[in-house]
């Protein structure tokens, strides 16, 4: 228990990093855009708020966690499964284009399988198949969705 | 007033919108008895489908899955021990005991009966309050509106639970989230990176449908367990005399709190279950039966869920506030179309608003029909494998996100921002306000510079008007007492 909450305390002490960073990111864009005056408010008048507004927050959770206060979140249960499926989508975006919308969500659909631990069978397979087929047919002719052809749009015509 | 009710169910009794109202309760019902998949999800993902639908039919959809959620989420409350949705969390504690007691009928039926009559007072007094507020608020100058705005973000943060510092820091997060692409006063270019796909700035159905979508599939991955079949049978669902007795009052009650809780942004479902469970317990000649089975506590949390829900549409439809994510989901639906929801929506839009509101008279119909006979097979819903599940909201999502530009790009947003959410969700950051203020952002900033432009610079322009003062002062009550350490738990939990 005591373990765990230690795991928390150092989240709140990364995410607030993370935001104070972006906070401090956002001034700067907001000074390079001009902040202008109050009475003559120029592009980077809200961010530079919004920026000053996260930093001053960040800092404040950050100081909250040295103080030891710990203000929630849940521990990682597992990380292997959510990894591998961020993996999954990365793939899938960089994929989608030149192998097509069929193709690469049946590869997805196939990766997410296996990391739900479903077995590779004919029954996933016509899962995966009915899936990434069916929701193009269904998308793409039906619902006029145009969605990427990929080599597949190149070996059977439009 | 009578009048324009009954233009606005000429709009809704169209057997297009009858349908479409239909739809949007029976895919409420449903998402509200899964339990991986919540309103704000499901409105996200089927955004994209209502670009071609009529502004009012897309409404009266949308409208249907946020309100009909309320009605399933109680039903694996009562059987199961599992909320389907978090407004559903307090009935587990008397309903399913009654269902281990063998009275899972009657907790059924008086969770339907109670959400039917509730739903329908929440949609009256949402008639009878509307045009009062709208045409008090066309009065509104630049100044008042932005009090307003930053009122209601306010209250959303502070009243949807968790820590109230990570609430506000995601509301601001979405405030500059909100300022991605061109600049709306002076059509400069702002944190676009030289990318030619943000100059529009970062779409808000892509942004949800990855912190709400993607990011539940993959939390949902950490542990994906299939909730435990029910065995016992449902009998006798309609209440008997006794049942009424212990039941009219709280239900009347509930559906009073949650009418007024249900207005505040970000009050809502949740609180309002809570407080009237609460006033219920506290009330009662026979406490000790709370807990143990007690049809009261069934009664007055489902009763005020409802009322909430729908009241939470009276800050939208009269000011153009959204209170909670999803409400902010059929917010963008109307955006999409050129509608900017507000005082002047009554007036510009007649059929819209006075359409959507028939049809929740209607829709309130439909779902004590589509609950009370068919609740058997609403549990056998549950049995659908997760991974089968997952993977159709993932489809979903791609598709969706694909579709906004036909753009690969959107899809790489997505997945972007559903990774961010999942890390929200771990480190204990809300994904509401910050979806709340992305939304909101474009407008505080332009009635900020039109309010600061109007009074030459002199900020004191934000106090000097009576109505902004009283906004901003209730605001900052609000938004102190939390940040002193003095009044919620959240923030000061001892180890």
């Amino acid at each position: 228990m005591a373990e765990a909450r230690r795991g928390l305390k150092s989240g709140d002490l990364v995410a607030g990093g993370f935001f104070l960073l972006l906070g401090v990111g956002a001034i700067a864009g907001a000074i390079r855009l001009e902040i202008g005056t109050p009475s003559e408010p120029q592009p980077g008048f809200f961010p530079f708020l919004g920026g000053l507004g996260l930093t001053i927050l960040s800092a404040l959770l950050i100081l909250q966690d040295f103080r030891g206060r710990s203000s929630g979140g849940e521990p990682f249960v597992e990380t292997r499964r959510p990894v591998l499926a961020i993996l999954g989508f990365v793939a899938f975006v960089a994929l989608l284009d030149p192998l097509g919308y069929v193709l690469a969500t049946a590869l997805l659909a196939a990766v997410l399988l296996l990391i739900l631990g479903v077995r590779l069978g004919w029954g996933s397979i016509l899962t995966v198949v009915v899936l990434a087929a069916g929701s193009y047919l269904l998308f793409d002719r039906v619902l006029d969705v145009p969605l990427p052809e990929g080599i597949l749009g190149a070996v059977f015509g439009p | 007033m009578l009048e324009n009710l009954a233009s606005g169910f000429a709009v809704a009794l169209s057997p297009w919108n009858l349908a479409y109202a239909g739809f949007g309760a029976v895919l409420g019902t449903a998402i509200g008895v899964l339990p991986g998949l919540g309103p704000p999800a499901t409105i996200a993902m089927l955004l994209p489908l209502t670009y071609g639908m009529e502004p009012v039919s897309a409404v009266i959809m949308l409208a249907g899955i946020f309100y009909g959620a309320m009605y399933g989420g109680s039903t694996t409350s009562i059987l199961l021990n599992i909320p389907g949705e978090a407004g559903s969390v307090v009935t587990c504690l008397d309903g399913y005991r009654m269902t281990r007691s063998g009275r899972a009928g009657a907790a059924l039926g008086i969770a339907a009966i109670g959400s039917f009559i509730a739903g329908t007072l929440g949609v009256i007094g949402l008639s009878l309050i509307s045009p009062i507020l709208a045409e008090f608020a066309l009065r509104f100058g630049p100044a008042e509106y932005f009090s307003l705005v930053l009122l209601g973000l306010t209250m959303a943060v502070y009243l949807s639970g968790g820590s109230a510092l990570k609430g506000l820091m995601m509301g601001v997060l979405g405030l500059l989230l909100g300022t991605v692409g061109l600049d709306p006063v002076l059509g400069a270019e702002r944190f676009t990176f030289g990318l030619p796909n943000l100059t529009d700035g970062l779409d808000f159905v892509v942004v949800a449908m990855g912190l709400f979508g993607i990011a539940e599939v993959l939390s949902n991955l950490e542990a994906p367990e299939q909730p435990a079949a029910l065995k016992t049978g449902i009998k006798n669902i309609l209440p008997t005399r006794e049942d009424w007795k212990r039941s009219w009052a709280p239900i009347a009650r509930g559906s009073l709190f949650g009418f007024f809780i249900g207005v505040l942004p970000g009050g809502g479902a949740i609180i309002s279950s809570f407080v009237s469970y609460a006033v219920e317990k506290k009330i009662s000649k026979h406490p000790e039966q709370f807990g143990h089975g007690a049809i009261e506590g069934v009664a007055a949390p489902e009763s005020a869920n409802n009322a909430a829900s729908v009241s939470s549409f009276i800050p939208l439809l009269t000011l153009g506030i959204p209170g909670n994510a999803s409400i902010a989901m059929i917010l963008v639906a109307l955006m999409i179309h050129g509608i900017r929801p507000g005082p002047q929506l009554i007036q510009e839009h007649p059929d819209i608003f006075w359409g959507a509101i028939a049809s929740m008279y209607l829709g309130n119909f439909m779902l004590l029909a589509l609950n009370l006979p068919l609740v058997g097979l609403w549990v056998k819903l549950l049995r659908v494998p997760y991974s089968i599940l997952s993977l159709v909201v993932v489809v979903i999502c791609i598709v969706g996100a694909y579709s906004v530009n036909n753009s690969t790009f959107d899809v790489g947003v997505m997945i972007v921002f559903g990774v961010f959410g999942y890390l929200l969700r771990k480190g204990g950051f809300p994904a509401a306000p910050l979806i709340l203020a992305m939304i909101l952002g474009p407008i505080l900033e332009r009635s900020l510079q039109q309010a600061m432009i109007s009074s030459a610079g002199d900020p004191l322009i934000f106090i000097e008007k009576p109505l902004s003062a009283g906004l901003l002062a209730v605001a900052a009550l609000v938004a102190l007492t939390p940040l002193l350490g003095l009044v919620r738990g959240g923030t000061t939990k001892p180890a």
